[in-house]
């Protein structure tokens, strides 16, 4: 087994290892002062002039580096190449963009007069390194998004939300036990939610066939309301008890079965020890199982929820020891003429 | 895997060929643990690895549809040192390798979406969520579609096969339903849902269920589910909530909720035949921060059921130190009628430092109101050191170690990769129309 874990625990290391080492490459920057540009009254169309006719952002309207050869030639043929690539070795071209806006530059060009200035409040700069995209800020000067808004109509200018960082926190609020509450607010805002978050958000909980508890796949994550954190197994039985709706929206009853088949607690489990108090079969004991199956079944489902070899139906069907197990008005819902109709029935009504 | 599982990854596979994914988000963990399993008395050594991928395709482009997406979500495992005959671990396993050794796997989302008819029309195909009202969130393998009518008034309709989880018996056999909403904003909708389900042959479920939320100001929220069975004919579950902000520093919520604990199970539970009785909780949830730093968040709520009344609730602090620290701390606890219950502590912080690196450490202690196993209390300590190794490449290395009334000690060892990215394959010429722009104020 150890030799085992051993390996296992070398491939893991190796897998890191090659996969740190493959992608170790920065690549190159070019360096644009536009601030220089600017001041040497160099219009934007001089080198963006293909951005002028544009109706998308999806092409790159960033000059060719034959653009800049027509004033700046003479520094390559020099072999100047630091002045425009931070690493000249490993010189590349721009890199790709991954755009979340749907945009025409061509309208709002003719809009604003071909100057950019107006959207464009600060450009690209050696010196200075953050986001230069016009914020929203800028498109809401003239654009009135209220409707589109409050209509969640978010797809005509973003491509995408599920990659954007900011969350409507004002009308949504993620705070306090949100892991706990979210359900909520989500019932009746499904497409809300599906704004911002793809399903692939929510499988880490809400997936059938998890591999591992969040918890433990993100154990860095220590703020997080985790439902199950830390040592979860003695007080799991008491959460169950507190509130068992909540564990059934996830747990299927054969979910708690095989854990507790494991360690013996189930009338079929390898060596089956009985869980339950002393007095739960006798309906004399302050113990008895009746009033606490009643005030909530669910939690004998776990271990007795084998439709037909159920424990429960050996002293509860007709003519058994235990009695009609149905409450009080069950028959008038369901009559008897139902039994024949339900083959469940017969599992007692034989 | 299961045959559905392949079949519904094959469909979405199949879809797609046409298609060429401008964009892809992928996440990627690699999770190697090592720790003591206390089973019945006995202690195994269990060292499972996990494999978890999740990836997102969009910017898709077939014609006719538009936004096209392709979610994919799968993980496998394998876990070693397990006895074969006597571990949850390898009972759930699709295959064992060894007498001690096996693994097992999953897709948990496969599926193709896009929008159809000026996106009028959603669809949704292969294994997915399907999410509100009567649905609350329901696993199926199958179709979803989503209209909008006019105006607000939108129509969902789906139909397929619930998921089953790997290691339980059948949730069903097909499921279908349908929601019909009304959004009057982004914060404001109605809907009126169904939810029909077959297992074995027979009904599992027949639900009609009403849910809502309305802002009626910027400071008052309304939200509302009901959710009635008709094959019973009773309310499985009642919610009410009301979430107030007097000041932006401070949340308040007051809610109420009923429910019938049996109407959770399938009708075609045995043990769906039972019981009928309800149980009421009321309480409040608050979350107030003073200064911007500082994050206050409190809950309180009384639960009835005819065996007498019980309580939970909890206090949770933390403080930001500027960027770089946070400490936090938080009590819980929960009384039940028969004074069972239990109280739990916690004391947390997580730091980053050198930049690239960020430690955490999370103590918490729990006590019971009655002894288990012949003991009351059990510990966790928990550190982790985590690694930025590149963009979007991280490391994890944690380090854990408990005592309770299962086991005196326990040490466990883990270490984690993270892969997060989004890879943009081509620039090209758009081969989309741009939408149209919105109005321009006058």
């Amino acid at each position: 087994m150890i030799r085992r874990a051993a390996v296992v625990t070398l491939a893991f290391a190796s897998s890191c290892a090659t996969l740190i080492i493959a992608d170790t490459w920065e690549g190159d920057f070019i360096k644009v002062p536009h601030a220089r540009h600017a001041g040497a009254k160099v219009d934007c169309i001089n080198c963006h002039e293909d951005v002028y006719d544009a109706q998308s952002l999806d092409a790159n309207y960033r000059p060719a580096e034959a653009k800049c050869m027509e004033c700046h030639q003479e520094e390559k043929d020099k072999g100047n190449c630091i002045m425009c690539h931070t690493d000249p070795k490993r010189a590349r071209a721009y890199p790709k963009r991954d755009h979340e806006v749907k945009f025409a530059h061509k309208p709002h060009i003719e809009k604003v007069k071909e100057d950019c200035s107006v959207c464009h409040k600060s450009l690209p700069d050696p010196s200075r390194h953050k986001d230069y995209a016009p914020a929203m800020a800028s498109c809401l000067r003239c654009h009135n998004h209220r409707e589109d808004y409050d209509n969640g109509r978010c797809n005509l200018c973003h491509n995408d939300l599920s990659r954007y960082p900011l969350k409507p926190v004002a009308d949504f609020s993620h705070q306090g036990n949100w892991v706990r509450e979210h359900s909520r607010d989500a019932r009746a805002s499904v497409a809300t939610c599906a704004t911002c978050h793809d399903q692939t958000f929510c499988a880490d909980c809400h997936a059938k066939t998890v591999a591992t508890r969040v918890e433990i796949k993100y154990s860095e994550k220590v703020a997080s309301d985790f439902i199950h954190r830390d040592d979860y197994v003695p007080r799991h039985m008491l959460d169950a008890k507190s509130d068992p709706t909540r564990c059934a929206r996830c747990h299927g009853t054969s979910f708690c079965d095989n854990c507790h088949t494991a360690q013996n607690l189930t009338p079929h489990a390898a060596n089956p020890r009985d869980p339950h108090p002393a007095g739960w079969a006798f309906p004399a004991s302050p113990q008895f199982h009746g009033p606490e199956a009643r005030s909530d079944i669910s939690q004998c489902a776990p271990c007795h929820d084998q439709g037909p070899r159920s424990i429960c139906i050996n002293c509860h069907k007709v003519g058994g020891i235990g009695g009609n197990p149905h409450p009080t008005g069950f028959t008038d819902r369901h009559p008897h003429a139902e039994i024949q109709k339900n083959g469940m029935c017969l599992y007692c009504h034989q | 895997m299961s045959r559905r599982s392949l079949v519904a990854c094959a469909l979405v596979m199949a879809a797609g060929v046409p298609a060429r994914a401008e964009i892809v988000d992928a996440t990627s963990t690699t999770l190697l643990s090592g720790h003591a399993d206390a089973r019945d008395g006995q202690i195994y050594t269990v060292v499972p690895v996990y494999e978890m991928v999740s990836l997102l395709a969009t910017d898709l482009s077939i014609p006719y549809v538009d936004d096209v997406r392709i979610e994919l979500s799968g993980w496998g495992q394998g876990v070693f040192g397990s006895p074969a005959d006597n571990t949850n671990n390898c009972k759930f396993a699709n295959a064992s390798i060894s007498d001690n050794a096996c693994v097992s796997g999953d897709l948990d989302l496969g599926n193709i979406q896009g929008k159809l008819l000026k996106r009028r029309v959603s669809f949704k195909l292969g294994r997915q969520f399907v999410t509100g009202g009567a649905a609350r969130i329901t696993q199926l393998d199958g179709l979803s579609l989503e209209a909008k009518v006019i105006g607000g008034l939108g129509l969902q309709a789906y139909g397929g096969v619930p998921v089953t989880p790997r290691f339980a018996e059948s949730r069903g056999d097909a499921v279908g339903g349908g929601r019909l909403f009304y959004r009057f904003s982004v914060t404001s909708e109605v809907g009126l849902s169904t939810l029909y389900e077959l297992g074995a042959g027979r009904l599992a479920r027949d639900d009609l269920a009403i849910d809502g939320r309305y802002k009626v100001l910027p400071q008052l929220t309304f939200t509302g589910y009901a959710l009635y069975s008709l094959y019973e004919m009773r309310i499985a579950e009642a919610t009410a909530a009301a979430t107030i902000r007097p000041v932006s520093i401070l949340d308040v919520t007051l809610d109420y909720r009923r429910v019938a604990p049996d109407l959770f199970l399938p009708r075609n539970s045995i043990l769906s035949v039972f019981s009928q009785e309800t149980r009421d909780e009321a309480g409040l949830w608050v979350t107030f921060h003073p200064i911007t730093n500082l994050r206050i968040y409190g809950d309180y709520h009384l639960v009835s059921d005819d065996t007498g009344l019980g309580q939970r609730g909890g206090i949770k602090a933390s403080y930001a130190f500027a960027t770089w620290a946070t400490l936090g701390g938080e009590g819980r606890f929960v009384q039940l009628p028969n004074n069972q219950g239990y109280v739990e502590t916690r004391l947390y912080g997580n730091g980053r430092f050198a930049e690239r690196w960020t430690a955490t450490l999370n103590l918490s202690g729990v006590w019971l109101n009655q002894d288990l196993n012949g003991r009351d209390w059990s510990y966790t300590a928990t550190a982790t050191l985590g690694c930025e190794l590149r963009p979007g490449w991280r490391a994890v290395i944690t380090a854990m170690a408990d005592s309770g009334p299962f086991v005196d000690g326990r040490l466990e060892a883990m270490a984690k990769l993270v892969y997060n990215g989004s890879q943009r394959f081509h620039e090209s010429t758009p081969t989309t129309p741009p939408a149209a722009q919105p109005e321009v104020k006058k």
